[in-house]
Protein backbone atom coordinates (compact mmCIF):
# COMPACT_ATOMS: atom_id res chain seq x y z
CA UNK A 1 0.00 0.00 0.00
CA UNK A 2 2.08 2.82 -1.29
CA UNK A 3 2.64 5.30 -4.05
CA UNK A 4 5.89 5.44 -5.92
CA UNK A 5 6.11 8.17 -8.48
CA UNK A 6 8.86 9.41 -10.75
CA UNK A 7 7.35 12.13 -12.85
CA UNK A 8 9.12 13.76 -15.78
CA UNK A 9 7.33 15.94 -18.25
CA UNK A 10 7.43 19.30 -19.93
CA UNK A 11 4.48 21.67 -19.82
CA UNK A 12 4.91 24.69 -22.03
CA UNK A 13 8.34 26.08 -21.16
CA UNK A 14 8.67 24.26 -17.86
CA UNK A 15 10.48 20.94 -17.43
CA UNK A 16 9.52 18.91 -14.40
CA UNK A 17 11.48 16.00 -13.00
CA UNK A 18 10.41 14.90 -9.54
CA UNK A 19 10.25 11.66 -7.56
CA UNK A 20 8.27 10.94 -4.45
CA UNK A 21 7.16 8.01 -2.35
CA UNK A 22 4.17 7.99 -0.08
CA UNK A 23 3.35 5.24 2.44
CA UNK A 24 -0.15 4.27 3.54
CA UNK A 25 -1.55 6.65 6.12
CA UNK A 26 1.04 9.27 5.33
CA UNK A 27 0.56 12.88 4.23
CA UNK A 28 3.23 14.42 2.02
CA UNK A 29 3.37 18.14 1.34
CA UNK A 30 4.86 19.39 -1.91
CA UNK A 31 6.19 22.75 -0.79
CA UNK A 32 7.61 25.35 -3.11
CA UNK A 33 7.21 28.82 -4.57
CA UNK A 34 4.47 29.62 -7.08
CA UNK A 35 5.26 28.26 -10.51
CA UNK A 36 7.59 25.52 -9.21
CA UNK A 37 5.55 22.80 -10.93
CA UNK A 38 3.86 21.38 -7.83
CA UNK A 39 0.37 21.39 -9.32
CA UNK A 40 1.62 19.74 -12.49
CA UNK A 41 3.02 16.85 -10.44
CA UNK A 42 -0.35 16.51 -8.71
CA UNK A 43 -2.21 16.56 -12.03
CA UNK A 44 0.11 13.84 -13.34
CA UNK A 45 -0.67 11.67 -10.29
CA UNK A 46 -4.39 12.16 -10.94
CA UNK A 47 -4.06 11.30 -14.62
CA UNK A 48 -5.11 14.77 -15.76
CA UNK A 49 -1.68 15.25 -17.32
CA UNK A 50 0.16 12.33 -18.94
CA UNK A 51 3.85 12.12 -18.07
CA UNK A 52 6.67 12.07 -20.59
CA UNK A 53 9.02 9.72 -18.74
CA UNK A 54 9.13 7.89 -15.44
CA UNK A 55 6.34 5.94 -13.80
CA UNK A 56 3.51 6.28 -11.37
CA UNK A 57 2.77 3.12 -9.38
CA UNK A 58 -0.10 3.03 -6.91
CA UNK A 59 -0.48 -0.09 -4.73
CA UNK A 60 1.63 -2.04 -7.19
CA UNK A 61 -0.48 -1.04 -10.20
CA UNK A 62 1.23 0.98 -12.93
CA UNK A 63 -0.95 4.00 -13.67
CA UNK A 64 1.40 5.72 -16.10
CA UNK A 65 4.79 4.74 -17.50
CA UNK A 66 5.12 7.58 -19.96
CA UNK A 67 4.36 5.26 -22.84
CA UNK A 68 2.11 2.28 -23.34
CA UNK A 69 0.36 2.29 -19.98
CA UNK A 70 -1.88 5.17 -19.04
CA UNK A 71 -4.85 4.66 -16.76
CA UNK A 72 -7.33 7.51 -17.34
CA UNK A 73 -8.30 9.63 -14.32
CA UNK A 74 -11.82 8.20 -14.12
CA UNK A 75 -10.37 4.72 -13.55
CA UNK A 76 -7.81 5.69 -10.88
CA UNK A 77 -8.68 5.39 -7.21
CA UNK A 78 -7.56 8.95 -6.75
CA UNK A 79 -9.41 11.91 -5.23
CA UNK A 80 -8.59 15.50 -6.15
CA UNK A 81 -9.38 18.62 -4.14
CA UNK A 82 -8.92 21.66 -6.37
CA UNK A 83 -7.75 25.11 -5.44
CA UNK A 84 -10.86 27.33 -4.98
CA UNK A 85 -12.83 24.07 -4.45
CA UNK A 86 -14.15 23.94 -8.07
CA UNK A 87 -17.56 22.72 -6.90
CA UNK A 88 -20.06 22.11 -9.70
CA UNK A 89 -21.81 25.49 -9.78
CA UNK A 90 -25.08 24.07 -11.13
CA UNK A 91 -25.55 21.68 -8.20
CA UNK A 92 -26.18 22.10 -4.48
CA UNK A 93 -23.78 20.98 -1.75
CA UNK A 94 -25.40 17.54 -1.39
CA UNK A 95 -25.43 16.75 -5.11
CA UNK A 96 -21.79 17.83 -5.34
CA UNK A 97 -20.85 15.27 -2.70
CA UNK A 98 -23.21 12.67 -4.20
CA UNK A 99 -21.77 13.16 -7.70
CA UNK A 100 -18.97 10.61 -7.43
CA UNK A 101 -21.13 7.93 -5.84
CA UNK A 102 -23.69 8.35 -8.64
CA UNK A 103 -20.96 8.32 -11.28
CA UNK A 104 -19.63 5.04 -9.92
CA UNK A 105 -23.01 3.38 -10.36
CA UNK A 106 -24.68 4.10 -7.03
CA UNK A 107 -28.42 4.73 -7.01
CA UNK A 108 -29.69 8.25 -6.45
CA UNK A 109 -30.99 7.29 -2.99
CA UNK A 110 -27.70 5.70 -1.97
CA UNK A 111 -25.69 8.64 -3.29
CA UNK A 112 -27.82 11.10 -1.33
CA UNK A 113 -27.51 9.01 1.82
CA UNK A 114 -23.72 8.87 1.55
CA UNK A 115 -23.60 12.61 0.79
CA UNK A 116 -25.76 13.41 3.81
CA UNK A 117 -23.41 11.37 6.02
CA UNK A 118 -20.36 13.23 4.76
CA UNK A 119 -21.94 16.65 5.07
CA UNK A 120 -22.96 15.75 8.61
CA UNK A 121 -19.41 14.72 9.44
CA UNK A 122 -18.19 18.09 8.16
CA UNK A 123 -20.81 20.01 10.15
CA UNK A 124 -22.57 21.09 6.97
CA UNK A 125 -25.83 19.14 7.30
CA UNK A 126 -28.05 22.21 7.14
CA UNK A 127 -26.22 23.55 4.05
CA UNK A 128 -27.09 20.40 2.04
CA UNK A 129 -29.53 22.09 -0.32
CA UNK A 130 -27.56 25.33 -0.63
CA UNK A 131 -26.35 26.02 -4.15
CA UNK A 132 -22.60 25.56 -4.50
CA UNK A 133 -22.13 29.18 -5.59
CA UNK A 134 -23.73 30.44 -2.39
CA UNK A 135 -21.43 28.58 0.01
CA UNK A 136 -18.74 30.57 1.81
CA UNK A 137 -15.10 29.90 0.93
CA UNK A 138 -14.56 27.73 3.99
CA UNK A 139 -17.76 25.78 3.43
CA UNK A 140 -16.97 25.26 -0.25
CA UNK A 141 -13.54 23.90 0.61
CA UNK A 142 -15.01 21.44 3.10
CA UNK A 143 -17.67 20.33 0.59
CA UNK A 144 -14.87 19.83 -1.97
CA UNK A 145 -13.01 17.62 0.51
CA UNK A 146 -16.19 15.69 1.31
CA UNK A 147 -16.85 15.25 -2.42
CA UNK A 148 -13.38 13.78 -2.94
CA UNK A 149 -13.51 11.55 0.15
CA UNK A 150 -17.04 10.23 -0.53
CA UNK A 151 -15.70 7.85 -3.21
CA UNK A 152 -13.09 6.52 -0.76
CA UNK A 153 -9.95 7.18 -2.85
CA UNK A 154 -6.74 5.30 -2.05
CA UNK A 155 -4.79 8.43 -2.85
CA UNK A 156 -6.08 11.89 -1.98
CA UNK A 157 -4.55 14.88 -3.75
CA UNK A 158 -5.06 18.42 -2.48
CA UNK A 159 -4.02 21.44 -4.53
CA UNK A 160 -3.49 24.52 -2.34
CA UNK A 161 -6.63 23.66 -0.37
CA UNK A 162 -6.32 26.71 1.89
CA UNK A 163 -4.92 29.32 -0.50
CA UNK A 164 -8.30 30.85 -1.38
CA UNK A 165 -9.35 31.39 2.24
CA UNK A 166 -8.83 34.48 4.36
CA UNK A 167 -6.64 34.27 7.45
CA UNK A 168 -9.21 33.58 10.19
CA UNK A 169 -11.16 30.93 8.25
CA UNK A 170 -7.88 29.48 7.13
CA UNK A 171 -6.77 28.55 10.65
CA UNK A 172 -10.13 26.84 11.35
CA UNK A 173 -10.23 24.94 8.07
CA UNK A 174 -6.59 23.93 8.47
CA UNK A 175 -7.30 22.36 11.87
CA UNK A 176 -10.41 20.57 10.53
CA UNK A 177 -8.50 19.43 7.50
CA UNK A 178 -5.84 17.79 9.66
CA UNK A 179 -8.54 15.85 11.52
CA UNK A 180 -10.17 14.67 8.30
CA UNK A 181 -6.87 13.77 6.70
CA UNK A 182 -5.98 11.66 9.72
CA UNK A 183 -9.32 9.84 9.39
CA UNK A 184 -8.55 8.93 5.79
CA UNK A 185 -6.76 5.58 5.65
CA UNK A 186 -5.07 6.00 2.29
CA UNK A 187 -2.23 8.23 1.14
CA UNK A 188 -2.35 12.00 0.86
CA UNK A 189 -0.32 14.41 -1.25
CA UNK A 190 -0.81 18.10 -0.61
CA UNK A 191 0.48 21.03 -2.61
CA UNK A 192 1.17 24.30 -0.81
CA UNK A 193 3.44 27.32 -0.86
CA UNK A 194 2.80 27.96 2.84
CA UNK A 195 5.23 26.24 5.27
CA UNK A 196 2.64 26.50 8.04
CA UNK A 197 0.12 24.49 6.01
CA UNK A 198 2.85 21.98 5.29
CA UNK A 199 3.91 21.77 8.94
CA UNK A 200 0.39 21.34 10.31
CA UNK A 201 -0.99 19.02 7.65
CA UNK A 202 1.89 16.86 6.49
CA UNK A 203 4.11 14.18 8.00
CA UNK A 204 6.86 14.80 5.51
CA UNK A 205 7.73 17.72 3.24
CA UNK A 206 9.10 17.58 -0.28
CA UNK A 207 10.51 20.91 -1.39
CA UNK A 208 10.12 21.57 -5.12
CA UNK A 209 11.77 24.40 -6.97
CA UNK A 210 11.85 24.96 -10.73
CA UNK A 211 10.36 21.53 -11.34
CA UNK A 212 12.89 19.58 -9.24
CA UNK A 213 12.86 18.09 -5.76
CA UNK A 214 15.53 19.97 -3.79
CA UNK A 215 14.96 18.55 -0.32
CA UNK A 216 12.86 16.04 1.61
CA UNK A 217 12.33 15.87 5.34
CA UNK A 218 10.34 17.15 8.28
CA UNK A 219 9.82 20.88 8.63
CA UNK A 220 12.46 20.92 11.40
CA UNK A 221 15.05 19.25 9.20
CA UNK A 222 14.28 21.53 6.29
CA UNK A 223 14.41 24.80 8.19
CA UNK A 224 17.54 23.80 10.10
CA UNK A 225 19.54 23.08 7.00
CA UNK A 226 17.73 24.57 4.02
CA UNK A 227 18.95 23.47 0.62
CA UNK A 228 17.24 26.16 -1.35
CA UNK A 229 17.33 29.93 -1.40
CA UNK A 230 13.54 30.02 -1.23
CA UNK A 231 13.32 28.05 2.01
CA UNK A 232 16.30 29.90 3.49
CA UNK A 233 14.68 33.26 2.85
CA UNK A 234 11.41 31.94 4.12
CA UNK A 235 12.88 30.93 7.47
CA UNK A 236 15.26 33.89 7.55
CA UNK A 237 18.51 31.95 7.26
CA UNK A 238 21.41 32.87 5.00
CA UNK A 239 22.17 30.20 2.46
CA UNK A 240 25.34 30.24 0.38
CA UNK A 241 26.27 27.81 -2.35
CA UNK A 242 29.94 27.07 -2.99
CA UNK A 243 32.80 24.61 -3.43
CA UNK A 244 34.85 23.51 -0.45
CA UNK A 245 38.63 23.24 -0.52
CA UNK A 246 39.73 22.22 2.99
CA UNK A 247 38.78 25.01 5.38
CA UNK A 248 37.90 27.41 2.58
CA UNK A 249 34.72 27.55 0.56
CA UNK A 250 34.67 29.47 -2.66
CA UNK A 251 31.14 30.83 -3.02
CA UNK A 252 29.35 32.23 -6.05
CA UNK A 253 31.16 35.37 -7.14
CA UNK A 254 34.58 33.93 -6.33
CA UNK A 255 34.75 35.12 -2.75
CA UNK A 256 36.26 32.80 -0.14
CA UNK A 257 34.67 32.00 3.20
CA UNK A 258 36.65 30.41 6.04
CA UNK A 259 34.85 27.45 7.62
CA UNK A 260 35.75 25.05 10.43
CA UNK A 261 35.10 21.76 8.66
CA UNK A 262 37.51 20.54 6.12
CA UNK A 263 36.22 18.83 3.03
CA UNK A 264 36.08 19.06 -0.71
CA UNK A 265 33.35 19.43 -3.27
CA UNK A 266 30.08 21.26 -3.63
CA UNK A 267 28.51 22.40 -0.34
CA UNK A 268 25.75 24.49 1.19
CA UNK A 269 26.69 27.00 3.88
CA UNK A 270 24.07 28.23 6.32
CA UNK A 271 24.67 31.23 8.55
CA UNK A 272 22.08 32.30 11.09
CA UNK A 273 21.43 36.05 10.97
CA UNK A 274 22.19 36.46 14.69
CA UNK A 275 25.69 35.09 14.02
CA UNK A 276 26.51 38.02 11.75
CA UNK A 277 28.32 40.84 13.59
CA UNK A 278 28.35 44.45 12.38
CA UNK A 279 31.16 46.99 12.95
CA UNK A 280 32.02 50.47 11.60
CA UNK A 281 35.59 49.44 10.69
CA UNK A 282 37.34 46.19 9.87
CA UNK A 283 36.95 44.17 13.08
CA UNK A 284 40.06 42.86 14.84
CA UNK A 285 39.28 39.75 16.81
CA UNK A 286 38.43 36.09 16.49
CA UNK A 287 36.05 36.33 13.52
CA UNK A 288 37.74 34.66 10.55
CA UNK A 289 35.41 36.23 8.01
CA UNK A 290 34.92 39.96 7.53
CA UNK A 291 33.91 41.93 4.48
CA UNK A 292 32.71 45.45 3.71
CA UNK A 293 29.04 45.73 2.83
CA UNK A 294 26.34 48.27 2.08
CA UNK A 295 23.02 48.31 3.93
CA UNK A 296 20.18 47.62 1.54
CA UNK A 297 17.21 47.49 3.87
CA UNK A 298 16.46 47.51 7.61
CA UNK A 299 13.29 46.07 9.14
CA UNK A 300 12.66 46.41 12.87
CA UNK A 301 10.45 44.20 14.95
CA UNK A 302 10.27 44.66 18.71
CA UNK A 303 13.79 45.37 19.93
CA UNK A 304 15.37 43.51 17.00
CA UNK A 305 16.39 44.64 13.56
CA UNK A 306 17.01 42.57 10.45
CA UNK A 307 19.61 44.24 8.27
CA UNK A 308 19.88 43.19 4.64
CA UNK A 309 23.46 43.63 3.41
CA UNK A 310 24.82 43.84 -0.13
CA UNK A 311 28.47 43.03 -0.64
CA UNK A 312 30.82 40.37 -1.98
CA UNK A 313 28.59 38.03 0.00
CA UNK A 314 24.99 39.15 0.52
CA UNK A 315 23.71 38.39 4.01
CA UNK A 316 20.98 39.22 6.45
CA UNK A 317 22.16 40.19 9.95
CA UNK A 318 19.99 40.25 13.02
CA UNK A 319 21.08 42.75 15.69
CA UNK A 320 19.36 44.84 18.35
CA UNK A 321 17.58 48.02 17.34
CA UNK A 322 19.92 49.89 19.68
CA UNK A 323 22.94 48.63 17.76
CA UNK A 324 21.47 49.95 14.51
CA UNK A 325 21.12 53.40 16.12
CA UNK A 326 24.60 53.35 17.73
CA UNK A 327 26.17 52.44 14.38
CA UNK A 328 24.07 55.09 12.64
CA UNK A 329 22.88 52.60 10.01
CA UNK A 330 20.37 53.37 7.29
CA UNK A 331 19.87 52.24 3.72
CA UNK A 332 23.06 52.97 1.79
CA UNK A 333 25.44 53.18 4.75
CA UNK A 334 28.66 51.19 4.77
CA UNK A 335 29.37 48.63 7.46
CA UNK A 336 31.70 45.69 8.02
CA UNK A 337 30.06 42.31 8.49
CA UNK A 338 31.85 39.49 10.30
CA UNK A 339 31.09 35.83 10.93
CA UNK A 340 33.05 33.38 13.06
CA UNK A 341 34.02 30.30 11.11
CA UNK A 342 32.46 28.15 13.83
CA UNK A 343 29.07 29.81 13.28
CA UNK A 344 28.94 28.55 9.71
CA UNK A 345 27.50 25.12 9.13
CA UNK A 346 28.55 23.23 6.06
CA UNK A 347 26.77 20.37 4.41
CA UNK A 348 27.55 18.65 1.14
CA UNK A 349 25.04 19.19 -1.62
CA UNK B 1 -23.67 64.31 -28.45
CA UNK B 2 -25.25 65.65 -31.64
CA UNK B 3 -23.62 62.96 -33.77
CA UNK B 4 -24.68 60.32 -31.27
CA UNK B 5 -28.25 61.60 -31.48
CA UNK B 6 -28.14 61.39 -35.27
CA UNK B 7 -26.79 57.85 -35.00
CA UNK B 8 -29.53 56.86 -32.59
CA UNK B 9 -32.22 58.46 -34.74
CA UNK B 10 -30.84 56.65 -37.76
CA UNK B 11 -31.36 53.33 -35.99
CA UNK B 12 -34.80 54.14 -34.63
CA UNK B 13 -36.43 56.08 -37.50
CA UNK B 14 -37.03 53.11 -39.85
CA UNK B 15 -38.78 51.35 -37.00
CA UNK B 16 -40.98 54.38 -36.32
CA UNK B 17 -41.67 54.74 -40.01
CA UNK B 18 -42.79 51.14 -40.22
CA UNK B 19 -44.97 51.26 -37.13
CA UNK B 20 -46.66 54.49 -38.34
CA UNK B 21 -47.88 52.69 -41.45
CA UNK B 22 -49.51 49.82 -39.58
CA UNK B 23 -53.29 49.67 -39.83
CA UNK B 24 -53.70 48.16 -36.36
CA UNK B 25 -57.44 47.52 -36.71
CA UNK B 26 -56.79 45.62 -39.94
CA UNK B 27 -53.79 43.70 -38.63
CA UNK B 28 -55.75 40.57 -37.71
CA UNK B 29 -57.39 40.37 -41.10
CA UNK B 30 -54.15 41.13 -42.97
CA UNK B 31 -52.26 38.37 -41.17
CA UNK B 32 -54.94 35.78 -41.85
CA UNK B 33 -54.98 36.23 -45.63
CA UNK B 34 -54.03 32.90 -47.23
CA UNK B 35 -50.69 34.19 -48.48
CA UNK B 36 -49.75 35.63 -45.07
CA UNK B 37 -50.85 32.49 -43.24
CA UNK B 38 -48.88 30.27 -45.61
CA UNK B 39 -45.81 32.46 -45.15
CA UNK B 40 -46.09 32.52 -41.37
CA UNK B 41 -46.62 28.76 -41.13
CA UNK B 42 -43.75 28.07 -43.52
CA UNK B 43 -41.41 30.49 -41.74
CA UNK B 44 -42.14 28.81 -38.42
CA UNK B 45 -41.54 25.32 -39.82
CA UNK B 46 -38.39 26.30 -41.72
CA UNK B 47 -36.78 28.44 -39.01
CA UNK B 48 -37.40 25.89 -36.25
CA UNK B 49 -36.13 23.03 -38.44
CA UNK B 50 -33.09 25.10 -39.40
CA UNK B 51 -32.39 25.86 -35.74
CA UNK B 52 -32.64 22.19 -34.80
CA UNK B 53 -30.28 21.30 -37.66
CA UNK B 54 -27.89 24.09 -36.67
CA UNK B 55 -27.77 22.73 -33.10
CA UNK B 56 -27.43 19.08 -34.14
CA UNK B 57 -24.65 19.82 -36.64
CA UNK B 58 -23.21 22.82 -34.82
CA UNK B 59 -22.62 21.38 -31.37
CA UNK B 60 -20.17 18.64 -32.46
CA UNK B 61 -18.54 21.16 -34.78
CA UNK B 62 -18.17 23.72 -31.99
CA UNK B 63 -16.79 20.97 -29.73
CA UNK B 64 -14.10 19.96 -32.21
CA UNK B 65 -13.15 23.59 -32.93
CA UNK B 66 -12.96 24.39 -29.21
CA UNK B 67 -11.39 21.25 -27.83
CA UNK B 68 -9.50 19.26 -30.46
CA UNK B 69 -6.05 20.38 -31.58
CA UNK B 70 -5.54 19.74 -35.28
CA UNK B 71 -3.54 21.43 -38.02
CA UNK B 72 -5.56 24.03 -39.86
CA UNK B 73 -7.94 24.61 -36.97
CA UNK B 74 -7.82 28.37 -37.43
CA UNK B 75 -8.63 28.02 -41.11
CA UNK B 76 -11.47 25.62 -40.32
CA UNK B 77 -12.87 28.06 -37.77
CA UNK B 78 -12.73 30.91 -40.28
CA UNK B 79 -14.46 28.79 -42.94
CA UNK B 80 -17.26 27.84 -40.57
CA UNK B 81 -17.85 31.51 -39.76
CA UNK B 82 -17.75 32.58 -43.41
CA UNK B 83 -21.55 32.42 -43.96
CA UNK B 84 -21.88 35.21 -41.37
CA UNK B 85 -20.17 37.69 -43.67
CA UNK B 86 -20.86 36.10 -47.05
CA UNK B 87 -23.56 37.92 -49.10
CA UNK B 88 -26.61 35.63 -48.78
CA UNK B 89 -27.21 35.70 -52.53
CA UNK B 90 -23.74 34.25 -53.03
CA UNK B 91 -24.56 31.63 -50.43
CA UNK B 92 -27.66 30.78 -52.46
CA UNK B 93 -25.61 30.42 -55.63
CA UNK B 94 -23.13 28.22 -53.79
CA UNK B 95 -25.91 26.06 -52.40
CA UNK B 96 -27.35 25.77 -55.91
CA UNK B 97 -24.13 24.40 -57.33
CA UNK B 98 -23.64 22.07 -54.34
CA UNK B 99 -27.14 20.74 -53.69
CA UNK B 100 -29.02 21.74 -56.84
CA UNK B 101 -30.05 19.07 -59.35
CA UNK B 102 -26.79 19.46 -61.27
CA UNK B 103 -24.74 20.26 -58.17
CA UNK B 104 -21.76 18.56 -56.62
CA UNK B 105 -23.86 16.46 -54.25
CA UNK B 106 -27.31 17.30 -55.54
CA UNK B 107 -26.78 15.35 -58.75
CA UNK B 108 -26.35 12.11 -56.82
CA UNK B 109 -29.13 12.94 -54.37
CA UNK B 110 -31.44 13.23 -57.37
CA UNK B 111 -30.07 10.28 -59.33
CA UNK B 112 -29.91 7.81 -56.43
CA UNK B 113 -32.71 8.92 -54.13
CA UNK B 114 -34.86 11.10 -56.36
CA UNK B 115 -34.38 13.95 -53.93
CA UNK B 116 -34.57 17.45 -55.34
CA UNK B 117 -33.82 20.25 -52.88
CA UNK B 118 -34.22 23.27 -55.15
CA UNK B 119 -37.72 24.78 -55.09
CA UNK B 120 -38.68 22.63 -52.09
CA UNK B 121 -39.34 23.37 -48.43
CA UNK B 122 -36.30 21.21 -47.60
CA UNK B 123 -34.27 23.57 -49.77
CA UNK B 124 -35.55 26.59 -47.86
CA UNK B 125 -34.60 24.85 -44.60
CA UNK B 126 -31.16 24.07 -46.00
CA UNK B 127 -30.59 27.69 -47.02
CA UNK B 128 -31.64 28.96 -43.60
CA UNK B 129 -29.47 26.39 -41.84
CA UNK B 130 -26.47 27.46 -43.89
CA UNK B 131 -26.69 31.09 -42.80
CA UNK B 132 -27.81 30.33 -39.22
CA UNK B 133 -25.21 27.66 -38.35
CA UNK B 134 -22.27 30.01 -37.67
CA UNK B 135 -24.28 32.03 -35.16
CA UNK B 136 -24.80 28.92 -33.07
CA UNK B 137 -21.27 27.57 -33.60
CA UNK B 138 -19.51 30.80 -32.62
CA UNK B 139 -21.52 31.11 -29.41
CA UNK B 140 -21.21 27.45 -28.43
CA UNK B 141 -17.53 27.31 -29.29
CA UNK B 142 -16.71 30.36 -27.17
CA UNK B 143 -18.57 28.87 -24.22
CA UNK B 144 -16.83 25.50 -24.56
CA UNK B 145 -13.44 27.14 -24.91
CA UNK B 146 -13.91 29.44 -21.92
CA UNK B 147 -15.40 26.82 -19.62
CA UNK B 148 -13.15 26.21 -16.61
CA UNK B 149 -11.78 22.75 -17.37
CA UNK B 150 -11.43 21.96 -13.68
CA UNK B 151 -15.15 21.15 -13.48
CA UNK B 152 -14.69 18.39 -16.01
CA UNK B 153 -11.40 17.35 -14.38
CA UNK B 154 -13.18 17.16 -11.03
CA UNK B 155 -15.89 14.94 -12.50
CA UNK B 156 -13.25 12.66 -14.06
CA UNK B 157 -11.34 12.24 -10.80
CA UNK B 158 -14.64 11.29 -9.16
CA UNK B 159 -14.75 8.31 -11.51
CA UNK B 160 -17.24 9.67 -14.02
CA UNK B 161 -17.13 8.11 -17.51
CA UNK B 162 -16.35 10.71 -20.19
CA UNK B 163 -19.80 10.62 -21.81
CA UNK B 164 -21.41 11.17 -18.44
CA UNK B 165 -19.09 14.14 -17.81
CA UNK B 166 -20.35 15.72 -21.03
CA UNK B 167 -23.96 15.05 -20.14
CA UNK B 168 -23.89 15.98 -16.47
CA UNK B 169 -21.21 18.68 -16.28
CA UNK B 170 -20.19 20.22 -19.61
CA UNK B 171 -23.60 20.64 -21.25
CA UNK B 172 -25.41 21.93 -18.15
CA UNK B 173 -22.65 24.49 -17.61
CA UNK B 174 -22.70 25.81 -21.18
CA UNK B 175 -26.49 25.58 -21.52
CA UNK B 176 -27.12 29.35 -21.24
CA UNK B 177 -24.72 29.92 -24.13
CA UNK B 178 -26.33 27.13 -26.16
CA UNK B 179 -29.77 28.70 -25.64
CA UNK B 180 -28.43 32.11 -26.64
CA UNK B 181 -26.70 30.66 -29.71
CA UNK B 182 -29.87 28.81 -30.74
CA UNK B 183 -31.92 32.00 -30.33
CA UNK B 184 -29.47 33.93 -32.50
CA UNK B 185 -29.49 31.19 -35.11
CA UNK B 186 -33.28 31.09 -35.08
CA UNK B 187 -33.58 34.86 -35.50
CA UNK B 188 -31.13 34.75 -38.39
CA UNK B 189 -32.97 31.84 -40.02
CA UNK B 190 -36.30 33.62 -39.65
CA UNK B 191 -35.03 36.70 -41.44
CA UNK B 192 -33.25 34.79 -44.19
CA UNK B 193 -33.98 36.16 -47.67
CA UNK B 194 -31.14 36.12 -50.18
CA UNK B 195 -29.99 32.52 -49.96
CA UNK B 196 -33.54 31.20 -49.78
CA UNK B 197 -34.84 33.07 -52.83
CA UNK B 198 -31.73 32.20 -54.83
CA UNK B 199 -31.59 28.53 -53.93
CA UNK B 200 -35.17 27.56 -53.11
CA UNK B 201 -37.16 30.10 -55.10
CA UNK B 202 -40.30 32.00 -54.13
CA UNK B 203 -43.22 29.58 -54.22
CA UNK B 204 -46.18 30.31 -51.98
CA UNK B 205 -46.76 27.58 -49.40
CA UNK B 206 -43.53 25.79 -50.31
CA UNK B 207 -40.57 28.18 -50.13
CA UNK B 208 -42.15 31.59 -49.66
CA UNK B 209 -41.19 32.45 -46.10
CA UNK B 210 -42.26 35.71 -44.40
CA UNK B 211 -39.35 37.87 -45.69
CA UNK B 212 -39.98 36.66 -49.24
CA UNK B 213 -43.68 37.35 -48.90
CA UNK B 214 -42.98 40.84 -47.55
CA UNK B 215 -40.79 41.59 -50.55
CA UNK B 216 -43.37 40.30 -53.02
CA UNK B 217 -46.43 41.86 -51.39
CA UNK B 218 -44.95 45.32 -50.81
CA UNK B 219 -46.04 46.26 -54.35
CA UNK B 220 -49.41 44.52 -54.57
CA UNK B 221 -50.71 44.47 -50.99
CA UNK B 222 -48.56 46.76 -48.83
CA UNK B 223 -50.77 46.42 -45.74
CA UNK B 224 -50.14 42.65 -45.58
CA UNK B 225 -46.41 43.20 -46.12
CA UNK B 226 -46.36 45.75 -43.30
CA UNK B 227 -48.32 43.43 -41.01
CA UNK B 228 -45.84 40.61 -41.62
CA UNK B 229 -42.97 43.04 -40.99
CA UNK B 230 -44.46 43.93 -37.64
CA UNK B 231 -44.49 40.25 -36.72
CA UNK B 232 -40.76 40.03 -37.53
CA UNK B 233 -40.08 43.16 -35.45
CA UNK B 234 -41.96 41.64 -32.51
CA UNK B 235 -39.96 38.42 -32.81
CA UNK B 236 -36.67 40.35 -32.93
CA UNK B 237 -37.60 42.26 -29.80
CA UNK B 238 -38.51 38.97 -28.09
CA UNK B 239 -35.10 37.47 -28.98
CA UNK B 240 -33.35 40.54 -27.62
CA UNK B 241 -35.33 40.19 -24.40
CA UNK B 242 -34.36 36.52 -24.17
CA UNK B 243 -30.69 37.45 -24.54
CA UNK B 244 -30.92 40.38 -22.17
CA UNK B 245 -29.13 38.73 -19.25
CA UNK B 246 -26.34 37.73 -21.53
CA UNK B 247 -25.71 41.01 -23.29
CA UNK B 248 -27.33 43.77 -21.39
CA UNK B 249 -25.59 42.57 -18.28
CA UNK B 250 -28.19 43.99 -15.88
CA UNK B 251 -27.41 47.60 -16.77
Amino acid sequence: MSLEAAVALTVGMQAIDASLDVAAGETIALLGPNGAGKTTVLRALAGLQPIGQGSIVLDGIVLDDGGRTWVPPERRAVGFVFQDAALFPHLDARDNVAFGVRARGGSRAEARRVAAEWLDRFGLAERATTSAVQLSGGEAQRVALARALAVRPRLLLLDEPLAALDQQVRADVRRDLRTHLDAHTGMRVLVTHDPIDAAVLADRIVVIERGCVVQTGTLGEITEQPRSQWIAELVGTNLLVGDAHGDRVRVDGGFEVVVPDSGFGPVHLTIHPHSVGLAPTRPVGSARNAWPTTVEQISELGGRARVRLQGPVSLTAEVTADAVRDLGLGPGSSVWASVKATDISVCPR
Amino acid sequence: MAVAAVGFAFVVLPLVGLLRQVAWSQLGADLTTPQARDALRLSLVCSVSATVLAVVLGLPLAWVLARVEFPGRRVARALVLLPMVLPPVVAGVGLFYAFGRDGLVGEYLYRWFGVQLTFSTAGAILAETFVALPFFVITAEAALRNLDRRYEDAALTLGTPRRTVVRRVTLPLVRPALVAGAALAWARALGEFGATITFAGNIQGRTQTVPLAVYLLLESRPQVAIGLSVVLVAVSVAVLALLRDRWWGGS
